[in-house]
């Protein structure tokens, strides 16, 4: 993931619910960080507000530059 | 049909470097576009290559239906999160662009060698760089060659149903930025609206359930150049699933389209593309169409009764992990080693050879019609990333 590392992140699943860090830590299938947004502090809360976060697509082939064509 | 030896044009990079086709020449320094022989076909013979190729797809259509019917994407190494989202796009038909099978031909037998159909390339050379070669070169002459004709129209069909325009994307190798380039160009062409993104460059929005672009502009249709089994090992593969059918319907429709069937996002190519460009398909046409004379016996749990045979990793790209094995004896790769997903074992095709090159055919598709031919030659069996493109005529 790119973003600014002074801000806040939270690890969340797939529709923006708050996980363990340790799940995206482990890279468990769907989890992400998002940076930015505030949540009540409890596993399964909403983060709202957060930023949009990037770089979840692109990593295979060899990463920015691999070729998926053939 | 015949291989001819000619005299490259003198300039030749700068020619197809000005239609495209910047990857003219491998990191060797040999060339990769390979102007200095071509194929000449008669009618009767590309006849046969397009009727080969439109019976293949429907072989291919009617594989999908038993494949689904029989719950066989398991077997095809396909993860079960996506097994519905396949489904449901089989049965709502979103839009499919294109495909490329990769046909052995000798003359007399047409065989299918695999069907690329998530994520083909050599497109630029076979639309573009051959077809201005054949009218400086050979202006007398044909060439099987609707490519560029054929994508417009598809997107021309699709302009009502995609009024935000659509996104291109690709992993950044020049190839395939130069082949989304060009499909881009065909869509423009088309009267749609477009913009590209790489791939690493795609948000997701937690907040509106998403993809965005760099500005945080919504995402409404995706044509990426990414192959949908790598997307779905990737940390968004959850994301891509929830923008699809069953999950989600799409938010916004076109003026006189009703695309809700389709999610929230419509992906070109379509997920169910992973049953196709799945080399266990190969098997499973054999095991559906015994004897077809298109077909090569294949199988997915061992090599049966071949002792001259290919074996394919199900998910092997460019000829990665492809031993050929003449006699029992590995003459091309090696058979040792494992791989998690399985492999395909196909019966040795015979193949055009010539010049000590062997030849294969591309044979393109577009919105499921025959649309076009690409020539690779390589020293060896095996068709990979060095084996150069060589321009084709008819008469």
């Amino acid at each position: 993931m790119t973003a600014c590392r002074s801000q806040r992140r939270d690890c969340v699943d797939p529709q923006g619910r708050l996980l363990p860090d340790s799940t995206c830590s482990a890279g468990t299938y769907g989890s992400h960080y998002i940076y930015g947004g505030s949540s009540g502090g409890h596993v399964g809360d909403t983060v709202i507000g957060g930023s949009v976060s990037r770089g979840g697509f692109g990593g295979t082939g060899g990463g920015h530059g691999g070729a998926g064509g053939e | 049909m015949r291989r001819v030896i000619i005299e490259p044009r003198s300039d030749w990079q700068a020619r197809v470097e000005r239609v495209g086709l910047t990857y003219h020449t491998l990191e060797n320094g040999t060339p990769y576009w390979d102007e200095s022989a071509y194929w000449e076909f008669r009618s009767s013979e590309i006849d046969r290559l397009e009727a080969a190729t439109a019976e293949v797809q429907r072989l291919a259509l009617a594989a999908g239906d038993i494949i689904l019917n029989q719950d066989r994407l398991a077997q095809m190494g396909i993860p079960a999160e996506a097994a519905p989202a396949i489904r449901a796009a089989w049965n709502s038909e979103p839009p499919a662009l294109y495909g490329r099978l990769d046909l052995a031909y000798d003359g007399t037998t047409i065989k299918l060698l695999e069907y690329n159909a998530d994520t083909p390339t050599g497109l630029v050379e076979a639309a573009v760089a051959q077809w201005y070669w054949l009218e400086e070169c050979y202006k007398d002459a044909d060439q099987f060659n609707s490519l560029h004709e054929k994508l417009i129209a598809k997107w021309k069909d699709l302009k009502d149903y995609i009024p935000s325009g659509v996104y291109f994307a690709d992993g950044g190798s020049e190839e395939d930025r130069m082949t989304v380039s060009y499909l881009q160009d065909t869509a423009q062409q088309g009267g749609l609206k477009t913009r590209h993104i790489a791939m690493h460059e795609i948000g997701w929005d937690a907040k509106r359930l998403r993809f965005v672009d760099l500005n945080n502009r919504v995402m409404e249709t995706l044509f990426k150049l990414y192959p949908w089994e790598w997307l779905l090992n990737e940390p968004f593969a959850q994301q891509a699933l929830s923008t699809l059918p069953p999950q989600a319907a799409l938010q916004e429709y076109g003026p006189r389209k009703d695309r809700r069937q389709w999610g929230s996002m419509l992906w070109i190519e379509p997920i169910w593309k992973m049953m196709w460009s799945n080399k266990a398909l190969l098997a499973i046409l054999w095991e559906l169409n015994p004897g077809h004379d298109l077909l090569l016996p294949a199988y997915l749990d061992g090599p049966h009764e071949l002792t001259s045979y290919v074996r394919k990793p199900i998910f092997g790209r460019e000829g990665a992990g492809i031993a050929v094995v003449r006699d029992g004896v590995a003459v091309e790769g090696v058979l040792t080693g494992e791989n998690e997903q399985g492999y395909v074992y196909q019966a040795l095709a015979p193949m055009a050879t010539a010049n000590g090159k062997t030849a294969v055919f591309g044979s393109w598709l577009v919105d499921g019609e025959p649309a076009g031919m690409g020539v690779r030659e390589s020293t060896g069996l095996v068709t990979n990333n060095t084996s150069c493109f060589v321009p084709h005529l008819f008469r």
